[in-house]
């Protein structure tokens, strides 16, 4: 799925940009496992960390 | 949108997934029941409505499950579904199951995945209609049946079981 969003993204020309609200239990996998970046809990959305991954991050992924 | 990733790619990948634990798919955080992250907690965060929908819920699946004759069992290698959860889902009312297992019981009985989700205690009840034919369903649903053949002999048995220990 991560995969599918950074091509989308690619699609859409924003360089493999993506962001997302991560639900507790995920966090680890998105920092760790996706190389994504951790931009804090984000109050607006019931407190869920808030990560971006950056088009850098994005080509890393997808090697 | 063209992917290719390769066979290669995909194994790398789902290594480290195997053991981790992801749950996405939660399309609208604002039907979420309860608060995020606290699903072991659920029974004290269920409101009246979701008590008595989630009641619906297990024997809605457990009426269906008779209809068709299945064991718990072979309900449970039907959906693809853990046969513990399936159990949970009959029996225990406070058990909230996974939306991935909700899912898959609703593409067996084929019926809708939200509507299933919001009787199974996962969204927050929308559908007031869908609320009070729950609850009627519920009342409706309770066995006055004496026990028949096959659940005395279980309880016969288990109850034999218990009191050997």
């Amino acid at each position: 799925m991560i995969a599918a969003a950074i091509h989308l993204s690619l699609a859409e020309e924003f360089s493999g940009r993506i962001g997302l609200h991560s639900l507790p239990q995920a966090d680890d996998w998105y920092s760790r496992g996706c190389g994504m970046t951790a931009l804090g809990p984000d109050p607006a959305v019931q407190n869920l960390r808030y990560f971006e991954m950056t088009p850098g991050q994005a080509a890393e992924f997808l090697k | 949108m063209k992917m290719n990733l390769s066979k290669e790619w995909l194994t790398k990948r789902a290594a480290p997934d195997d053991r981790a634990e992801v749950s996405a798919g939660f399309f609208n955080l604002g039907m979420l029941g309860g608060k995020v992250g606290a699903r072991e907690e659920t029974s004290s965060r269920l409101s009246p409505e979701q008590e008595s929908s989630r009641l619906a819920f297990g024997r809605l699946i457990n009426l269906w499950r008779r209809k068709k004759g299945f064991r718990m069992d072979e309900l449970a290698d039907k959906a693809k579904i853990d046969l513990v959860e399936l159990i949970e889902i009959e029996r225990n009312l406070d058990f909230i199951p996974e939306p991935r297992t909700v899912f898959q019981l609703a593409q067996v009985l084929g019926l809708s995945n939200e509507r299933l989700l919001q009787l199974s205690g996962n969204t927050n009840v929308r559908d007031l209609s869908l609320g009070k034919e729950a609850v009627r369903f519920a009342a409706r649903s309770e066995s006055v049946e004496k026990l028949n053949k096959n659940e005395q002999r279980a309880l016969e048995e288990f109850v034999k079981f218990l009191a050997e220990r």
